[in-house]
């Protein structure tokens, strides 16, 4: 179904500079949409090193990356930011007014009056397998995402990798799949305790079956996926009957479509000019990680300072006839709408 | 040329693309083996900025595996994550450079981020 949203600013990223973005978009009466591929806010910060301190966030001498996520969460919060998460930005129309229609992978249609591009060093995509036939059974039993825990159900299903996620949905599953095969290219699991302990009794009480020290080296199936190939560290190849394969390699970040939308790129990152952190293509800003201009440092606070003098700029498209005043919150104060 | 005494530390990087390069490190690097190739104009994203968490710097260490501090158990966490990870893989980041890398051989992995 389709999903229409409308709003004054689009911002494609929600990691700790889109976030703020919001804050800064709101001072000025400016509303935000927030899209972002991952499932949750915060970007990298969340998604690779949540526990980890960060020391140069200027008033905060230490902060864990998290943290920051949900203080500034809570700084936001007065301006009621809107959210579609877990989906990717696949298309991006200017119209003849100026304004913006954004779609994404699942249908979500946003018109903007400005788009905010925050995503940092890109989309985050699963690492997939090196395996020749791949992308054929992409979709056709190949899912790099357990999106749809029914599907599994009596299935046959082979999930491969050594870290959380291939152990936590290994045990979840092995209570809806027919039959489960884990198969991880080293011999010992490094994930949390309790989650090798579940894994490791699962295998003892043969409700799945562990292939350690082996990789998938092949899929087999005419349409549809029907058998892996196991290769174990000596060379010696088996298959086993798959109706599923799920590769959990983790997430790395790509340019995606942004490539797409003709913007000038330098080295995989969005030209933009520093008075405003505009790009080439009038309306659309850059700012955080994803954007490049001489001297560019790739720190949250500089993300931050970007945001702040987008803002200004924005200001001018989304209210064309208005007169924009510079105020301080020390001395009006954050009123939300 | 390529020095072969120890004034400085050289390495054979084989990048992305299969072009092998001798690096020199001085001894008095402060930063990381992923930072020295970044320095040197090898195309390093480094998504995690060097915390052992992104495996954009992952590498194959063709030759001098031993020679090498073992990694960490943050680093074979993040490698065991990997499709492409063999016995010989280290992450870049990971490893302070040393003269321990006198004459050692690395292959850059994945493909070049830009």
């Amino acid at each position: 179904m389709e999903n229409k949203v409308k709003t004054d600013i689009c911002i494609i990223g929600a990691g700790p500079v889109g976030l703020f973005a919001v804050f800064e978009a709101g001072l000025l009466k400016m509303r935000c949409h927030l899209i972002d591929v991952l499932p949750q806010v915060g970007g990298q910060l969340t998604e690779i090193y949540p526990q980890k301190p960060i020391y140069d966030i200027p008033g905060l001498p230490e902060v864990n990356a998290q943290d920051l996520i949900e203080n500034l969460k809570q700084q936001i919060a007065p301006f009621k930011p809107t959210f579609t998460l877990g989906e990717k930005v696949v298309e991006v129309i200017k119209l003849e007014t100026g304004e913006f229609i954004i779609r994404t992978s699942e249908n979500t249609i946003v018109e903007s009056k400005v788009i905010v591009i925050a995503g940092g060093l890109g989309c985050f995509e699963p690492r997939k397998p090196e395996l020749t036939n791949l992308v054929r059974f992409e979709g056709r039993g190949v899912n790099y995402f357990v999106k749809n825990v029914e599907q599994y159900r009596g299935k046959y299903v082979v999930i491969a990798g050594g870290g959380d996620s291939a152990l936590d949905w290994t045990i979840y599953l092995s209570d809806i799949a027919e039959h489960i095969t884990l198969v991880h290219r080293s011999e010992s699991f490094r994930g949390a305790p309790d989650s090798v302990d579940k894994v490791y009794a699962l295998a003892r009480e043969g409700k799945i079956d562990l292939a350690l020290k082996a990789n998938v080296s092949g899929l087999i199936g005419e349409d549809q996926l029907e058998a892996v190939v196991v290769e174990n560290a000596d060379g010696t190849k088996l298959p086993i009957i798959a109706d599923y394969f799920v590769p959990l390699f983790g997430l790395t970040p790509k340019l995606g479509p942004i490539a797409n939308w003709g913007l000038n790129l330098h080295n995989a990152a969005i030209e933009v000019d520093t008075f405003d952190y505009a790009t080439n293509v009038p309306g659309i800003f850059a700012i955080g990680d994803i954007n490049t201009y001489p001297g560019k440092l790739k720190l949250i606070l500089c993300g931050f300072h970007e945001a702040a003098l987008m803002a200004q700029s924005a200001f001018h498209i989304v209210y064309p006839n208005q007169k924009r005043t510079f105020k301080y919150t020390t001395v009006y104060g954050v009123h939300g709408f | 040329m390529v020095s072969t005494d120890f004034d400085q530390i050289v390495l054979q990087v084989t990048d992305r693309l299969g072009q092998t390069h001798a690096v020199n490190i001085p001894h008095n690097a402060e930063l990381n083996l992923m930072e020295v190739l970044k320095t040197s104009e090898f195309k390093m994203r480094a998504t995690c900025g060097g915390m052992g968490l992104c495996a954009d710097c992952h590498c194959q260490v063709e030759e001098g595996l031993d020679q090498l501090p073992p990694p960490t158990f943050q680093e074979l966490e993040t490698l065991d994550t990997l499709p492409d990870a063999t016995a010989k893989s280290r992450l870049a980041c990971q490893i302070m450079p040393g003269e321990y890398l006198h004459h050692v051989s690395i292959q850059l992995m994945g493909k070049d981020p830009y």
